[in-house]
């Protein structure tokens, strides 16, 4: 049974070994009955006609560009828009509340004192620093995390997968066991002791490039976590893959294994990789916010929606709207991702009852 | 005379505590005859034991109302030990402190010794102090017995101070111990004999650690005691001298004592005492606020600053201050000039009320508590920006643009913190912002605390620190940062002055002498500024309007426990 | 049957042991890792000696790990820095909170997708269907920590009816029920991500085995509706319900840390994240272990129940 990262399982027309289920004719069947048309559409054409049809995932889709945009340009935004920089604070105007307008004097840029109006769209945090403003910075942080954490889980996942579902035998065997261990440690568990020994590690945080570059660290050990629920996915598309006819006709005829590879194989489990990664963003994104919520993630004074929510948990009795706002970031963001998910499943599954 | 710092809503409550005994005196008065429950106190005025402090604000005691009950304690610890001998936090205080006794204790309204084992504080004048200073002699009341019954007695004093002697122990005090007690002796049962190395005018404040029983401990090798029975709670094993009774560890986050009925000053009001351990002080205060706890640390993030129907404020300065560590030992801070442009461009004042609520600003470096704190130290910095550029151009830097250069460097600063202290990463940053008004670039850099510890302990790579400290009241505090010899002196600080000071004023107990003394030192190290005392962290307490009896303050740290058997809630 | 389980059971104990040999490489393997040198760490000398008997750090390099494994098989996983208590005690007092908490939110979760995935399933297509689609992509989105301080803003302080956190009252009173109130918001912020996944799979199932030939037959014997979905379709949709529930552990137990650290009860993924803080790292290693055995043995469970329950199962 595939699941994702965390173990949510896909229910895409992906059979298992050991779960059949009636009336479940397999996929060479499936594949069969597909209908009259004599070539399948291209499917970066059906992807996109799934999430045109779909409004919902129209929506969806329209909701993520814009949060990227608004990540993207954060410090456009803070120049222009919201006239705060994401570490600037006022010790005057704490926790005010969305929506509230201040007047002071700042600093011009010709060294003069000039009289400013603002506004804390959506409030101040503790240290009067506006959350719109750091709300943008703070989704380049978790949206960068979650991307690099996919990249690298791809990376790994694709290539154990491959190697397992191609080569069979005892590599599969080896692959499979190592990927059923880490699948049954509970991420959050692993990824707070990985935490604690690396950044308690007095050789790795004297180095440079633990200063410089430091913030990888998270994406890795995310990345460490996350990639076996592919890797397993990719397997079983390969083995079927392998028993078709014309990679058996174009073994024969000599073709070498990694063009094989390149070309049938991978071309033709892309979709459920596709598939996959839509559904593994989101619960990336959650991951990263959980960990940097409790501390082991983003640090003072990057923001990220993760330590934004964990600052927010001592102030919460009198704003509120500290705690909501990073929270329906998160919220949006993965939702929007997740519809998007469910259109492109729907799109690609056959078997699907839609 | 220095004066404690107190609420206002403290001072009508000692009118209020001045009627409720006025109260409690007329309502005995009328009552012929008391219900007397069976092991508790009987109600009416609190029984106040001889050598005790009584009548001050924070010693005028309301008379038991009503015996029975229990109080439910709570704070954002985890509970960790109860061997008094293994740590000296305040979270440790929450056991420690109700299970065993020292021989003396500190009065809360002074901070001056009053005796609690002992019979009397040991003074030159009443020959319990040898007049070269360096033998105390303690006479033991008698009749105290621990809490599984066998007699207390010299030798279990002796022994408390023997093994503190071993390193294998574990014990943050075996340092001290060693370097300032010769040696213990029972002269007889009841009277112990200190001799010191040399004259420790702080010996009674410092060095009075909480007596442990020898006939447990005894045949316990050293090095076992921290995983022993006593040390991780045990009904049989656990045993002190002090009002409560170690009685069970309820789950990883509760654990209860019980009175102990023949406690010397009189048996507990209440039955049983509780702690809980609470997640955060905003958890916690709803805790207070659903009458789940009846006592909780609060902090700014708390709704209610005043006390109410249900619940009693009270803010007090903690023992732990916020400080900045500058590494003098290289450019830029080794300039003096330059450290203190950068105290001059501080704004404290608004950097502790965003940061700690109730947080306190001093000028020198002694804790508010202290005999020898004083208001008036010199230089006291306040901000002033264009002092702090002065003082940038007489060190030779020059202003260029919106920053500061001198032989074409700018002038950055790398500020280092650790992390998981959330306010203490706010104030980085606000520190941040405040010197980058002045023109100065900063770097905030955290780490785990760890690492951190180990940067600024080692001389590393680090321009300023952002840490805690944690103090004592007598003003020998002082020491340990500003002696060149000093063991939290970590950024290598040395001047002779300062050291013979210090020394002089380790020297003699004339409470004057040594006031003035200080007062000199402070002078000193604040000129000198290799070390800033941002301010000293505050605590509120909310407590219950159930709870009588209880009155937390700078002192007596977090639960004013020298009277806990007077301790009582309504029925 | 019993040859499946003992097959299952010894599949199992490998599985166990390449878990450990993963601690135990990360433990070793990262550079200046501070259980491995005594310096930065919260422990004292005594603490820190004790590690390194645990882990075998006197001995030679191949020997190390059989010597922390023996260890290990003996139920000594080492002492707390912070209590000095054994590591395996830590543990074992705060397993009643975490294995409350997990059954009542599976429980929880299990009830509400089998209601909601049966509904969509019913009514595929309609508007009843998209509802629960989208209130289920709610579900997955939403972080479990973010529900749980919206559930205590609400419910603990602007309605006041439940309380803020723990497990239960401190004084002891109420009897064995006064507990359960501690109970209800933690279940909820922990259910509602799996309620979200499993609602899909259940509809999937259910409408599967709807059009399964012998539901088309019970139909036409003339069956009631909900004869036909709750006993003949339901039932066969539940048999893979049992592994999917043993695939979801390790996904409970992350929850579950992070509602343990929001409601403040002490449970073993609380336990883990303060040690975590506290550098108190024999218990985090601790809990990493017994948490992922945890998640082999209940999967362990779900493929015998589910072995019991459907012989395709066994035959596969």
């Amino acid at each position: 049974m595939a699941a994702t990262p965390d173990g949510h399982p896909m229910t895409s027309g992906v059979p298992s070994a050991n779960l059949r289920t009636p009336g479940d004719r397999g996929r060479g069947a499936r594949l069969a009955t597909r209908g009259p048309r004599t070539r399948a559409p291209r499917p970066s054409s059906r992807a996109w006609r799934a999430l045109r049809r779909d409004p919902l995932a129209l929506a969806a889709t329209i909701v993520l560009l814009f949060v990227i945009v608004f990540c993207a340009g954060a410090s456009l935004i803070s120049q222009h828009i919201t006239h705060f920089g994401y570490a600037e604070q006022d010790l005057t105007s704490r926790l005010v509340a969305p929506g509230t307008e201040v007047t002071l004097q700042h600093l011009g840029t010709d060294g003069e004192l000039e009289t400013v109006t603002r506004t804390y769209w959506l409030g101040a945090d503790e240290l009067g620093r506006d959350i719109l403003t750091r709300l943008a910075y703070g989704g380049r942080i978790s949206l960068a995390v979650a991307a690099g954490s996919l990249i690298l889980a791809l990376t790994l996942g694709l290539i154990t997968g491959v190697a397992a579902g191609y080569l069979g035998g005892i590599v599969d065997s080896v692959i499979m066991r190592v990927v059923d261990m880490v699948l049954s440690i509970p991420s959050l568990f692993i990824l707070l002791l990985i935490s604690a020994l690396v950044n308690n590690s007095a050789v790795i945080t004297g180095t440079a490039l633990y200063e410089n570059y430091g913030w990888l660290l998270l994406p890795v050990a995310i990345s460490l976590i996350s990639w076996t629920t592919l890797a397993r996915l990719v397997r079983g598309e390969v083995r079927l893959v392998k028993e078709q006819e014309y990679v058996a006709a174009a073994r024969v005829l000599g073709v070498r294994t990694s063009v094989l590879i390149r070309r049938h194989v991978l071309r033709n489990i892309m979709p459920v990789v596709v598939i996959w990664s839509a559904l593994a963003v989101p619960i990336l994104i959650i991951l990263e916010a959980g960990i940097s919520f409790l501390g082991f993630g983003a640090r003072v004074p990057t923001p990220s929606w993760g330590n934004m929510l964990s600052r927010s948990t001592s102030v919460f009795l009198t704003a509120p709207h500290v705690v909501i706002a990073p929270g329906l970031a998160i919220l949006v963001t993965t939702m929007a991702v997740n519809f998007m998910a469910n259109a492109l499943r729907d799109a690609f599954d056959p078997r699907r009852y839609r | 005379m220095r004066t404690l710092s107190i609420a206002p809503s403290r001072q009508s409550r000692s009118a209020r505590w001045a009627v409720a005994l006025l109260l409690g005196a007329l309502v005995t008065a009328g009552c012929t005859d008391s219900n007397d429950p069976p092991n508790n106190s009987a109600n009416g005025p609190v029984p106040v034991c001889e050598g005790f402090p009584s009548g001050g604000d924070a010693t005028t005691l309301e008379p038991i109302g009503h015996t029975g009950g229990e109080i439910v304690d709570s704070h954002p610890a985890d509970v960790e030990t109860f061997n008094p001998l293994l740590g000296g936090f305040e979270v440790w205080e929450w056991s420690t402190a109700l299970i065993f006794d020292r021989l003396v204790e500190l009065n809360p309204d002074d901070g001056l010794p009053f005796a609690n084992l002992a019979e009397e504080v040991p003074t030159t004048k009443n020959g319990g102090v040898s007049p070269d200073e360096t033998e105390y002699t303690f006479k033991l009341r008698s009749g105290i017995t621990w809490h599984d019954g066998e007699p207390f007695s010299a030798a279990d004093v002796v022994f408390t101070y023997d093994i503190l002697r071993e390193a294998d122990l574990g014990s943050p005090f075996t340092a001290e111990v060693v370097d300032r007690i010769q040696s213990v002796e029972a002269v007889d049962d009841l009277t112990v004999k200190f001799k010191l190395t040399k004259p420790v005018a702080s010996f009674l404040t410092t060095n009075m650690y909480r007596i442990v029983p020898e006939h447990i401990l005894a045949d316990v090798p050293p090095a076992e005691i921290v995983e022993s029975a006593f040390t991780t709670g045990d009904p049989s094993a656990t045993i002190g001298t002090g009002p409560f009774a170690f009685e069970e560890r309820r789950s990883a986050d509760v654990f209860s004592l019980a009175a102990n009925p023949d406690y010397f000053c009189g048996a507990p009001a209440l039955d049983r005492y509780i702690f809980r351990a609470s997640q955060d002080f905003t958890g916690g205060y709803l805790l207070l606020q659903n009458g789940e706890v009846d006592v909780h640390s609060l902090d700014s993030s708390a709704p209610i600053t005043e006390s109410n129907d249900q619940i009693n404020i009270y803010n007090y300065e903690s023992i732990f201050s916020t400080n900045l560590l500058f590494n003098i030992q290289r450019a830029p801070l080794d300039d003096q000039r330059v450290r203190q442009a950068l105290m001059y461009a501080m704004d404290r004042e608004a950097l502790a009320t965003a940061t700690g609520g109730t947080s306190r600003v001093v000028d020198g470096a002694l804790h508010p508590a202290s005999f020898a704190f004083s208001e008036d130290v010199t230089p006291a910095y306040r901000p002033d920006l264009d002092r702090a550029k002065e003082l940038l151009e007489e060190a030779g830097w020059q202003q260029d643009g919106d920053s500061w250069t001198r032989d074409g460097e700018t002038l950055e600063v790398d500020l280092w913190t650790n992390s998981g202290n959330l306010p203490r990463e706010d104030a980085a940053a606000a520190l941040q912002q405040q010197w980058g008004a002045l023109g100065v670039k900063v770097n905030v850099n955290t780490e785990d605390i760890t690492t951190f510890q180990q940067r600024y302990e080692e001389g590393g790579d680090y321009d300023v620190s952002l840490l805690g400290f944690i103090h004592f009241f007598d003003p020998d505090d002082l020491n340990q940062y500003y002696s060149s010899t000093g063991a939290r002196n970590y950024v290598g600080y040395s001047n002779p002055e300062v050291d013979r000071l210090l020394a002089e004023g380790l020297a003699t107990t004339d409470i004057a002498e040594r006031t003035e003394i200080y007062g000199q030192i402070e002078s000193i190290v604040m000129e000198d500024l290799p070390i800033a005392f941002l301010w000293y962290n505050g605590n509120t307490k909310g407590v219950s309007t159930r709870v009588h009896n209880v009155l937390p303050n700078a002192v007596a740290m977090e639960l004013n426990r020298w009277n806990a058997w007077s301790w009582w809630v309504d029925g | 049957m019993t040859r499946y389980i003992t097959w299952r059971l010894l599949q199992s104990v490998p599985l166990v042991f390449g878990i450990t040999v993963i601690v135990f490489l990360l433990v070793n393997a990262i550079p200046g890792s501070p259980i491995r040198n005594d310096s930065a760490s919260r422990g004292g000398a005594v603490d820190v000696e004790r590690t390194r008997e645990l882990l075998g750090l006197d001995d030679p390099l191949f020997t190390r790990y059989f010597t922390w494994i023996g260890n290990v098989l003996t139920g000594d996983l080492g002492n707390s820095y912070v209590t000095h208590r054994p590591v395996l005690e830590e543990i074992t007092t705060r397993l009643p909170s975490t294995l409350s908490l997990a059954a009542a939110s599976l429980l929880l979760a299990l009830v509400l997708s089998v209601v909601l995935g049966v509904i969509a399933a019913v009514r595929a297509n309609s508007i009843v269907d998209h509802s629960v689609g989208v209130v289920s992509v709610i579900g997955i989105s939403m972080p479990s920590f973010w529900l749980g301080l919206i559930l205590i803003m609400i419910f603990s302080v602007e309605l006041n009816v439940l309380p803020v956190g723990g497990d239960g009252p401190v004084t002891g009173e109420g009897g064995p029920f006064a507990s359960l109130p501690y109970l209800i918001l933690p279940t909820i912020a922990a259910a509602l991500s799996q309620v979200a996944a499993w609602t899909r799979f259940v509809r999937g199932q259910m409408l599967e085995a709807l059009s399964c030939d012998y539901v088309r037959t019970a139909r036409a014997k003339g069956l009631p509706e909900w004869v036909v979905v709750g006993k003949h379709a339901l039932r066969n949709s539940m048999l893979p319900m049992v592994t999917l529930v043993g695939l979801s552990l390790p996904n409970f137990f992350s929850g579950a840390l992070l509602v343990e650290v929001i409601f403040a009860r002490a449970g073993i993924g609380r336990l883990a994240y303060d040690s975590a803080v506290a550098r108190d790292y024999p218990v985090v290693m601790g809990t990493v272990l017994f948490a992922s055995v945890m998640v082999v043995i209940g999967n362990l469970l779900a493929d015998v129940v589910s072995s019991v329950v459907d012989p395709r199962v066994r035959v596969s």
